[in-house]
């Protein structure tokens, strides 16, 4: 008898299993005397590279149309769902490999953690029931603090300080839940009816305001993104990594299930805050930007101005219910995520003395190929062409010009040009010696190893393809 | 489902891959810089720039328009139909001789940059490559987005060779040219778009959006909407008065070979493509900016003329008279006329194929004597026999002497601008004054007086030379090379009124 038959819901969360049981079975690997050996960690490594192969593998064959409930109603499944549960687990196979590079005596532990926080927003963009929308959340945010923990020296200060702004934000998603019980009597989606919103409007309302708001936490928009700058300054590249792509592409996909799913219904409500929202976080997260010179709080604050940016498309999104709006949502995270991690590691294979913009000041001259990975990185982030960036800010732009909405496009164009401003001054900067003409010296010329060449390659590859050819992926989000 | 190719002529598949081919070796290059040594780097790059030449010999040899002017088409449409773009190639009477140019140069500046940079081979040959394939892209495209995106492909690359390989100004040029390049390139987008909205049926393809032009009239009002920011982003781009001074200082800060493709061919996209878009549709009605134009032209003519002779530095005199040509350009555009638009087309070309020689020379005398100062080489002549006379080549083609491909050019200009817009036309005859006023100037400063001591230019450099020499004399000896071709094409696509 086959195993989808006497299983039928646990096919759809295969690649979850294995990379829990991966992470577990690391956990448990620590307690033992194989915990200091190098070829542990390369055996959980390269089992992390199997389940990502598997994992496309059985998207490939997929062939179940349409969305469906597993686990009585917790998750849902479909080949959208499966896609992006991919793309998460390809972000953390990219930190882990981000992270050996980064300190090369990183505890066996923390592979343990990474795998079960992948695990966790893996399960969160599947959600459909609020119930496991909180398991799964604070389920990544424990993972999310103990990887801020295990950084540089005092990094416990920044994992405290993670936990405490994320206890604010459970908070609210507590109540939010328990408001939507008291008016539906049920956890799950499906029970939040247009009905529900008219026989019980403040609960209904408070409710859904409460649960957005605490997924607006987790993706960092304004109000709810001071808190950022602190933590990225004090975390280690590698959590910057999980912090600024799992994290919120998991928590954006549960807000846009939300807004387009049970939400719907207060759509008109919910518009207009939504709107003012993206436009503060565009303008604070850009202004704020534009004066920094400590990389990682640029790198915050450049991810809130993406993060405006992809709320903008998921604005359009709930407005017109276009799959081109949902493609610019998609599309637009997957090249900030590729962008982000192949900045991340370059960084990490620059290996700055510390976190200051000074620091990166002629890194041209010593890693000359990682320098230019580097500025095709940051090129795509300040959305320059050919690269991926380019497009994926001129679809956020289309789909605005299409409905018209003047304000949120000024706002949008204003963000591009100050992005274009402080990116450039990182890119000035790797290049430092100015003032001489001629070919810039090259003093040291190290080799990368192989994992660094194959993982910025691929980067580089994505963010050119997507500039070019956005077919493939555009029919994957689809 | 569209097909993938709308053609399996093996023309239509050599265009394709003379864009795929330097782009995907751009590419390879700048993801293994150090992955090719400096012989094996050299003798790769060289061979993509000649098959791009050959390439573009081949399909200028077998040009024959086929459907709405065009010959060659392809279509590939690349994940972006859902708004109207697609990746469409085809080359009409505008964009063969332009792509032509392109390759030509590509290749030149391909020789000259043979043995230069050896530590960064890699990246030299990359960006030179990219930003080659950018251009031919450019040109190639029909699809106005495609077009503009390879446009801005090609400027990435720039940028990277500025910060390598520039001058000592490069951090200051490099943000102004960025600031300018973006301040051109979001008008341009904004025109693109409202134009495909506006003018087509949701259509990029400028095959589709001047089918449809042709049964829709369009309001004045909307029509003043796609041509504004477009007409003004182009202004930018092409660096028209007063937008002239970064696009000079940039050409002299890039390394020899970046700026023979943009002072060559980059330079002219603006004008070029608002020739393009606008060909055949009614949008010349809007006369409400012929005014502007025309004074903005006269200023970029006269002054930029004027600050050109005042240069004493000949590489950045160069560039200037390579911005000076711009006016005259948009001048013949805003006349409309067919005289004038065909002109626009030969001098184009001549004035690209000329910019990218003097620069080249000017590269070469720079290297060798370590400045460029004019009033101080005096009679390089004695030492370099063979420079001087290139130099002189470029110097009195630059000029528009007869016997040179630009003569034709201003001619065509200038009888197009008498007859469309005659209040400013004397302006064109003032600027070719001013033109050669400097130009004499400069070869009296560099060949004559004492001898000083330098060699002269190396195998590669006279063939690049030559590359770029040989089609300035030929077609201005036998303009009817190039005159018969574009003629006969421009009247499928001219309106009957011009």
């Amino acid at each position: 008898m086959r195993f989808s038959s006497l299983f039928p819901d646990w096919v759809f969360i295969l690649p979850e299993l294995f990379l829990a049981a991966l992470g577990v079975l690391t956990l448990l690997l620590c307690l033992g005397r194989y915990k200091g050996l190098p070829i542990t960690r390369h055996i959980v490594l390269y089992s992390q590279v199997a389940i990502l192969g598997g994992s496309i593998l059985l998207l490939q064959n997929t062939t179940t149309s349409g969305q469906h409930l597993i686990y009585g109603g917790l998750f849902s499944a479909s080949v959208g769902m499966g896609f992006w549960g991919v793309a998460l687990q390809a972000i953390g196979l990219i930190i882990a490999w981000m992270s050996k590079r980064e300190n090369d005596k990183l505890p066996l532990e923390f592979y343990g953690i990474l795998n079960s926080g992948t695990v966790s927003l893996m399960l969160l963009s599947r959600t459909s029931s609020f119930f496991s929308l909180f398991i799964c959340l604070e389920a990544s945010t424990l993972f999310i603090t103990l990887m801020l923990a295990m950084g540089a020296r005092d990094s416990h200060k920044v994992a405290l300080k993670y936990l405490l702004q994320s206890a604010l934000s459970a908070g609210l998603l507590v109540w939010g839940i328990a408001l939507l019980y008291a008016a539906t009597g049920s956890f799950s989606y499906g029970s939040v009816t247009p009905r529900v919103f008219s026989e019980y409007p403040i609960l209904a309302f408070g409710g859904s305001g409460l649960v957005m708001a605490a997924l607006a936490f987790k993706m960092g928009l304004f109000p709810f993104c001071f808190y950022l700058p602190e933590i990225y300054e004090g975390a280690s590249w590698s959590a910057i990594g999980f912090l600024s792509t799992g994290s919120k592409l998991a928590a954006a996909i549960s807000l846009l299930g939300l807004l387009v799913g049970p939400f719907l219904p207060i759509a008109s409500v919910y518009q207009p805050i939504l709107v003012l929202i993206t436009i503060l976080t565009l303008v604070w997260g850009a202004l704020s930007a534009l004066h920094q010179t400590n990389l990682k709080r640029l790198l915050a604050l450049s991810g809130v101005v993406h993060v405006g940016f992809i709320t903008a498309a998921i604005f359009i999104y709930t407005l017109t219910l276009s799959p081109y709006a949902l493609q610019a949502v998609g599309f637009y995270f997957m090249v900030y995520v590729a962008a982000m991690l192949l900045i991340l590691y370059c960084i990490i294979e620059i290996n700055p003395p510390d976190a200051s913009l000074s620091s990166l000041r002629d890194s041209y001259g010593r890693q000359p190929a990682v320098a230019v990975f580097l500025v095709l990185g940051f090129a795509s982030l300040a959305g320059l062409p050919p690269l991926g960036g380019f497009l994926a800010k001129f679809f956020v732009f289309y789909n605005c010009l299409l409905l018209q909405v003047w304000g949120l496009i000024s706002v949008l164009i204003l963000a591009s040009l100050l992005a274009i401003c402080y990116y450039l001054r990182v890119i000035f900067g790797l290049f430092g010696r100015y003032g001489s003409a001629g070919f810039l010296p090259i003093t040291v010329v190290p080799q990368p190893p192989l994992s660094t060449r194959v993982f910025t390659g691929f980067l580089v590859a994505v963010i050119i393809f997507l500039g070019i050819a956005q077919g493939p992926l555009s029919l994957l989000i689809k | 489902m569209t097909p993938f190719y709308t053609s399996s002529d093996p023309l239509v598949w050599l265009l394709t891959m003379m864009v795929i081919v330097p782009f995907f070796m751009g590419f390879l290059f700048l993801l293994s810089p150090q992955g090719f040594s400096r012989r094996y780097a050299d003798a790769l790059g060289l061979l993509v720039v000649l098959f791009c030449l050959c390439g573009a010999v081949i399909l200028w040899l077998n040009f024959r328009p086929i459907m709405a002017g065009y010959a060659f088409l392809s279509t590939m449409p690349l994940g972006l139909q859902a708004i109207g773009a697609r990746l469409q190639l085809g080359l009409n009477a505008i964009s063969m001789p332009m792509f032509t140019l392109t390759a030509l140069i590509g290749c030149a500046a391909g020789f000259y940059a043979y043995g230069q940079a050896p530590e960064h081979k890699g990246f030299y040959w990359a960006f030179l490559l990219l930003i080659l394939a950018g251009l031919l892209g450019a040109f190639a495209s029909v699809d106005i987005f495609y077009a503009f995106l390879f446009h801005e492909t090609a400027l990435l690359p720039i940028f990277l060779a500025l910060m390598m390989f520039g001058g000592e100004n490069r951090r200051e040029v490099l943000t102004e040219s960025g600031i300018f390049m973006l301040a051109g390139s979001l008008p341009t987008l904004v025109g693109i778009t409202n134009y495909a909205l506006q003018a087509g049926p949701l259509s990029f393809s400028l095959i589709d959006i001047r089918c449809h032009l042709a049964n829709h009239a369009i309001s004045p009002s909307l029509q003043m909407e796609v041509w504004a920011p477009l007409f003004w982003g182009c202004a930018i781009l092409s660096g028209l008065w007063p937008f002239h001074g970064w696009v000079s200082r940039l050409l002299t800060q890039v390394p020899v070979p970046v700026s023979m493709l943009v002072g060559g061919s980059l330079k002219f996209f603006g004008v070029y493509f608002l020739l393009q878009a606008f060909l055949g549709s009614s949008f010349w009605g809007v006369d409400s900016l012929q005014t502007v134009t025309g004074v903005l032209c006269a200023i970029s003519i006269v002054w930029v003329g004027i600050l050109a002779f005042r240069q004493s530095n000949f590489r950045a005199m160069v560039a200037l008279a390579a911005v000076m040509h711009m006016g005259g350009l948009f001048l013949a555009l805003s006349s409309y006329t067919a005289e004038a638009l065909s002109g626009t087309v030969i001098l184009m070309l001549a004035s690209g194929l000329t910019t990218a020689l003097l620069l080249m020379l000017s590269g070469a005398v720079g290297r060798r004597l370590g400045h460029l100062e004019m009033p101080q080489m005096g009679g390089i002549r004695q030492s370099a026999p063979v420079l001087s006379t290139f130099l002189m080549f470029g110097v009195l083609s630059l000029m528009a002497l007869p016997c040179f491909l630009n003569f034709w050019g201003e001619l065509g200009v200038i009888v197009g601008a008498f007859r469309g817009v005659p209040l400013w036309a004397p302006f064109l005859l003032a600027g070719l004054f001013i033109t050669a006023a400097f130009g004499l100037r400069a070869l009296s400063s560099m060949l004559m007086g004492k001898k000083v001591e330098m060699s002269d230019l190396t195998q590669m450099e006279i063939f690049s030379s030559w590359i770029l020499v040989l089609p300035l004399v030929l077609l201005g000896v036998l303009p009817f090379i190039i005159s018969t071709p574009i003629s006969l094409a421009m009247k499928t696509i001219i309106p009957a009124q011009l």
